[in-house]
């Protein structure tokens, strides 16, 4: 995919239109509902309708919903509330789970608060403009010249898949007497992996009415949640290698001492660790004699991340790290060391697994990781290869197709390391993927695709 | 629907009906589409039968609105017995619909919002009922119960938008303040309406009555004058008339001009063969659709001769030149004529008239002899005309006792009015003509400062010297009766505007033209009627005087661009009326629209029986059967396809294990057990019976086992 950096002048103005469009959409529409859209929509009518004096007292109806909306408006206007916000958030949470939360809640005010919601202000989520000039929406070709040309469902798209969270609903309606204190109950989805930030509590204050609100903000700290990337459901995994072994003892474990039952005594042979020694047979038989215990063996795999942009898109790297945690979160419940791969400014190798870390830690990694413009598959090459010799297996994930990927294939493959790729991509595979032995993933039908190829 | 209560009663029944029974119906957008395109095409039927209305106002669409909640009754109904809720947004747009559709053709997703018309229909509703129960300008007369129960109203439908979960000592409050905002801004309002908006009057519409005209004398601030065609008039011999007269009127009475009625003032005896229906006389019926103004006019030429074609109503007054004579094809009863001359239709039969009229260019027309009365002027009017006749150099005779409208009925046998010669009128009419057409003094105008309703005349004369035809017409009138000559106001057309056809001249709404008729050249003669003395000017002759300025009609209305769109509709109308009243074409057309509405209606009732749906939620029983249904089927499928792994939800293991073509199952599945509509109409046990018919005739396709899995 071709990538513009610097818009036209014509999208920088579409932009900034949408962009201050959008500003005024939602401050309007947080503040008024709709019984106040519906009664201005009904008094323009029967101004429309009973304009006629002579025959027609319908302005009085006009004038009520007039009188209706002043009344409200005002109201809202003169509602004041002075609320401190204290939240009780969790550590993490996932993209896509809701994410439930405690909310302690004070009035610092001198004056009762009635009907007062709580809400958060949520993320902006309208797009930047490289996003706007660069990404287009699935389908945007097959549009006429009209909607290309103003590019509002673009628009429309970017803002629907924008914003790092949304928020789900409001509080309960809570009545504070100065002073008071209660807990009430937000909740949130996230929609992005990485750091959810929590800045702008509100409180709305609508009118008796309800024709309009007050938001108010409230005093709260900066607060922020890592949120884990979404994870699929995988089928059986068969990854297949070489020995598939690795001695339980060896360099990878960070626990000493020998982890297998008792099999036997045998001699000493060099190399053989002076703990295994057995002391009393070697008095009794005059020669050192080692205890030999059933090895534990376990696979070790590696897990490669492609993390460039290099004619790709940010979906299909948000859906490849999506893949990638999913091999993590699987592979949490197998007895197996996970070496997570890729690279980002420089070589990045992150293990878990058999004790040295918990796969919690993998997930965290991956809600950090970002992408590259730059495709560095020659240093992710060289990084893979350094631990092919350790590695019983190896899946590779990636986030597009290009020669640059086919060629980190073929090198990964001349190495002897037993592959699993995963591509992700758009539409049909790519004849050449196919030959490479590619899974591919169309990155809106990645679950499906995942169970079925 | 004011007065319609057994029509409310039935659409109300029908609209709440979906409470009582489970039929219910799975419209899709274009079944709703549909509903919403026959509630259009009804409500623009009605508008434009509304539009040919003449002299429309805002009452009349009082009876059109009133019946919108008719008019949107198959929306409604739609909405009603739809298995789910509300209608969808797209129903409302031919181009969102397009859009949705190629949306859903491209894959992209589809957000469809739904709206639920009970506001909007109850919303219409006070509307309609607002428009019939009084004026704001009259706010004494207001019926009481229309603004209490749009309070009560408009708070209960506040109250349910709400839910109901409001602080009620609050909401009281906000809704008592609005209240009173209400009454403060409804006072302002008729305040600032009597303070900025004097008035705003429309004319060029025809003169319906033979009693009486309204004039715009000192009361409007611009007049409009219509573009629409009302007449067309198809001259066929003799020299083309100028003015066509509509009605004629003696007695002036603030900004009306009445006709003094003869059988109460002056009784005349009617010809034998005519009959009276109060001012009226009938004319003499010469065959069928036609008639004549005395036994002589039966079998003779006329000079001039022309066709006058329009749509017309019971009663209207038929544009004729003064000394028509025959009336042929003339689509009523009877038709009559007044002692002013004024021709009316009456028992019309049919919507639009193509009639002949003969005139003759001299002769006696069929208006009777002026009386005393066609010299009265409002005595508040005497000083000011005399004072503009007296500025044009004429000598005004003595006023004597008889001219003011209080003294005129006692004039009888006291004083005799003084005879005006030819010459004499023709020095008077000159003298006022070239005073009103020099344009340094008098100007044509639409656009009026007249502001004194008792003098309108006097200020017109005096200090605005600006009008339209009504004041020069009405000045001409009274400066010619403070001269004692007897004269009329005159209202009716100019014949100006010619059309497309060979002989056709267009009458519209701004050739309507207001005129005088003057008897010269008679004498004042005393006649005994009953116990009255009368005097009737005998021996002289009607004349028209127009002393309108010439430029007048220069003063064009601008017509807008569908202008030539409107002319030919109402032609088209009009032919279209006089085809239908040949005979026996009605009939035939209103059988073949009978047959085709029976065949829509038969169409729309077979399309409802054939899709029609029991709304009725699973009993327990029911569910539990239905899930033992797909037990036993997973049970079937798991020894065919193997065991559904630990963990994968039916729904998947459903969709990877069957052969293509069984989605319906998929989807009953997912209905039966989430309670989520298909939509397919399917029964369970029907589609697991396909399925498993498909997976054995899959069974038997070698190597096609299991198409779905590809690994």
């Amino acid at each position: 995919m071709g990538v513009r950096r610097n818009g036209k002048f014509i999208e920088r103005w579409l932009y900034r239109n949408y962009y201050q469009g959008s500003a005024v959409s939602n401050f309007v529409r947080q503040r008024v509902m709709p019984g106040a859209w519906l009664l201005m929509l009904g008094g323009s009518a029967s101004v429309f309708l009973g304009a006629n004096f002579d025959e027609s007292i319908t302005a009085i109806l006009t004038l009520l919903m007039l009188a209706l909306l002043c009344s409200g408006f005002i109201w809202a206007c003169l509602r004041r509330s002075k609320l401190s916000i204290i939240r009780d958030l969790p550590r993490t949470g996932a993209v896509g789970e809701v994410l439930k939360y405690g909310v302690s809640v004070r009035n610092d005010g001198k004056w009762t608060v009635r009907e007062a919601y709580l809400c958060e202000a949520g993320s902006d989520p309208r797009p930047t403009l490289w996003e706007f000039c660069n990404l287009k929406e699935p389908g945007e070709d097959d549009r006429n010249f009209f909607d290309r040309a103003f590019r509002f469902y673009r628009w429309k798209w970017l803002v629907d898949r924008g914003g790092a969270w949304i928020r789900l609903g409001r509080s309960k309606p809570l009545e504070l007497a100065p002073g008071e204190e209660k807990k009430t109950y937000l909740a949130v989805k996230p929609l992005r992996r990485g750091m959810m930030k929590f800045s702008d509590l509100r409180a709305e204050l609508p009118d008796p009415l309800g024709f309009f609100q007050r938001r108010r903000p409230t005093l709260n700290e900066n607060e922020e949640v890592l949120v884990i990337p979404k994870r699929y459901h995988l089928p059986n995994l068969e990854l297949g290698g070489r020995s598939e072994v690795k001695s339980g003892a060896d360099t990878s474990s960070t626990v000493k001492g020998e982890g297998g039952e008792f099999m036997g005594l045998r001699e000493y042979r060099e190399g053989d660790s002076l703990r295994k020694i057995h002391w009393k047979a070697w008095a009794r038989t005059g020669q050192p004699i080692v205890k030999e215990f059933e090895e534990l063996r376990f696979p070790r795999y590696g897990l490669v991340l492609d993390t460039s942009l290099k004619e790709t898109g940010p979906d299909m790297l948000e859906e490849a790290i999506s893949v990638a945690a999913s091999f993590v979160s699987t592979m949490e419940k197998e007895s197996c060391l996970l070496d997570l791969m890729f690279v980002h400014e420089e070589p990045q190798v992150y293990t878990a697994g058999r004790g040295v870390a918990r796969t919690d830690h993998l997930m965290e990694v991956l809600a950090r990781v970002e992408g590259s413009d730059e495709g560095e598959y020659e240093t992710l090459g060289r990084l893979v290869s350094r631990y092919a010799g350790e590695l019983t297996a190896c899946v590779v994930v990636l986030s597009g197709w290009c020669s640059d990927r086919k060629d980190l294939l073929d090198r990964l493959r001349s190495s002897g390391l037993a592959l699993t790729v995963y591509a992700v991509g758009v539409g049909e595979v790519p004849e050449e993927a196919l030959l490479a032995g590619v899974k591919w993933l169309r990155w809106n039908l990645v679950e499906e695709d995942l169970m079925t190829r | 629907m004011h007065g319609q209560a057994v029509a409310g009663l039935i659409a109300a029944i029908l609209v709440e009906g979906r409470h009582w029974t489970s039929l219910r119906w799975d419209f899709t957008d274009k079944g709703f589409a549909r509903s919403w395109q026959l509630s259009v095409i009804i409500l623009i039927v009605s508008a434009l039968v509304l539009l040919q209305e003449e002299d429309l106002r805002a009452i009349d669409f009082l009876d059109l609105l009133s019946w919108l909640p008719f008019m949107m009754l198959p929306l409604i109904l739609a909405q009603q017995y739809f298995r789910g809720a509300g209608i969808p947004m797209v129903t409302f747009s031919f181009i969102a619909r397009r859009k949705a559709a190629a949306d859903r053709k491209a894959g992209r997703p589809v957000v469809t919002n739904s709206i639920h018309l009970g506001y909007p229909v109850f919303f219409l509703i006070m509307v309609a009922a607002g428009m019939g129960v009084g004026s704001l300008k009259a706010t004494q007369d207001i019926e009481p119960r229309y603004p209490v129960g749009v309070m009560i109203l408009v708070g209960w439908a506040i109250y349910s938008i709400g839910g109901g979960k409001v602080r009620p000592r609050a909401w009281g409050t906000a809704y008592l303040v609005s209240i009173a905002m209400t009454v403060g801004m409804s006072w302002g309002l008729v305040k600032a309406y009597d303070y900025f908006v004097k008035s705003y009057a429309g004319t060029g519409g025809r003169s319906s009555s033979a009693q009486q005209t309204q004039t715009s004398l000192g009361q409007v601030e611009e007049l409009q004058l219509s573009p629409k065609i009302q007449w067309r008039y198809f001259h066929e011999k003799g020299p083309v008339p100028g003015l066509l007269k509509l009605g004629s009127y003696n007695e002036p009475l603030g900004d009306i001009w009445q006709a003094r009625t003869r059988i109460l003032e002056v009784k005349e005896q009617i010809p034998e063969g005519r009959k009276s229906l109060g001012d009226f006389e009938t004319l003499l019926p010469d065959g069928e659709e036609v008639f004549v103004f005395q036994e002589g006019d039966r079998d003779r030429d006329y000079e001039v001769a022309g066709r006058i074609q329009g749509l017309i109503d019971d009663d209207d007054l038929i544009p004729h030149a003064s000394k028509a004579r025959r009336f042929e094809g003339i689509p009523s009863l009877t038709v009559a004529v007044n002692s002013m001359g004024s021709v009316k239709m009456i028992g019309v039969s049919r919507g639009a008239m193509d009639a002949r009229i003969h005139f003759d260019s001299e002769g006696e027309p069929m208006q009777l002899d002026p009386s005393d009365l066609d010299l009265t002027y409002p005595r508040d009017e005497a000083k000011g005309l005399e004072e503009f006749l007296a500025g044009i150099g004429l000598s005004v005779p003595e006023a004597g006792r008889h001219p003011t409208r209080a003294l005129s009925r006692k004039v009888g046998g006291e004083e005799r009015p003084r005879d005006v010669s030819l010459e004499r009128f023709r020095e008077v009419e000159a003298k006022i003509a070239l005073t009103f057409s020099d344009l340094k003094e008098f100007e044509y105008s639409l656009l009026l400062a007249g502001t004194d309703r008792n003098k309108p005349i006097t200020e017109f004369l005096t200090q605005d010297k600006r009008g339209h035809c009504e004041y020069f017409a009405g000045a001409t009138a009274m400066l010619l009766r403070r001269m004692g000559v007897p004269c009329r106001y005159v209202t009716g057309y100019a014949v100006q505007e010619q059309g497309a056809d060979e002989g056709e001249w267009i009458l519209r709404g701004q050739h309507a033209h207001a005129w005088v008729e003057a008897y010269v050249g008679g004498t004042w003669v005393n006649e005994r009627n009953g116990d009255l003395d009368v005097w009737r000017c005998r021996g002289g002759e009607w004349i028209n005087v127009d002393l309108t300025p010439a430029d007048w009609s220069a003063n064009g209305v601008p017509r807008p661009w569908y202008q030539g769109l409107s002319d030919w509709f109402q032609g088209f109308r009009t032919r279209l009326d006089l085809w239908l009243d040949q005979p026996g074409v009605f009939d035939k057309v209103l059988n073949v629209l009978a047959v085709i509405g029976g065949l829509f209606l038969t169409f729309v009732v077979y399309r409802l029986v054939r899709t029609r749906r029991r709304d009725i939620p699973d009993t327990w029983e029911e569910s539990v059967r239905k899930a033992g249904l797909l037990k036993d089927f997973e049970k079937w499928l798991a020894k065919r396809a193997g065991q559904r792994p630990r963990s994968m939800p039916m729904g998947t293991w459903l969709r990877r294990s069957l052969p293509l073509g069984c989605d319906d199952l998929v989807k009953q599945y997912e209905s039966a057990t989430f309670r989520e509509e298909d939509g397919s109409g399917a029964n369970l046990e029907d589609e697991i019976k396909a399925a498993k018919t498909l997976w054995k005739d899959h069974e038997k396709t070698p190597g096609t086992k299991d198409a779905r899995r590809v690994d």
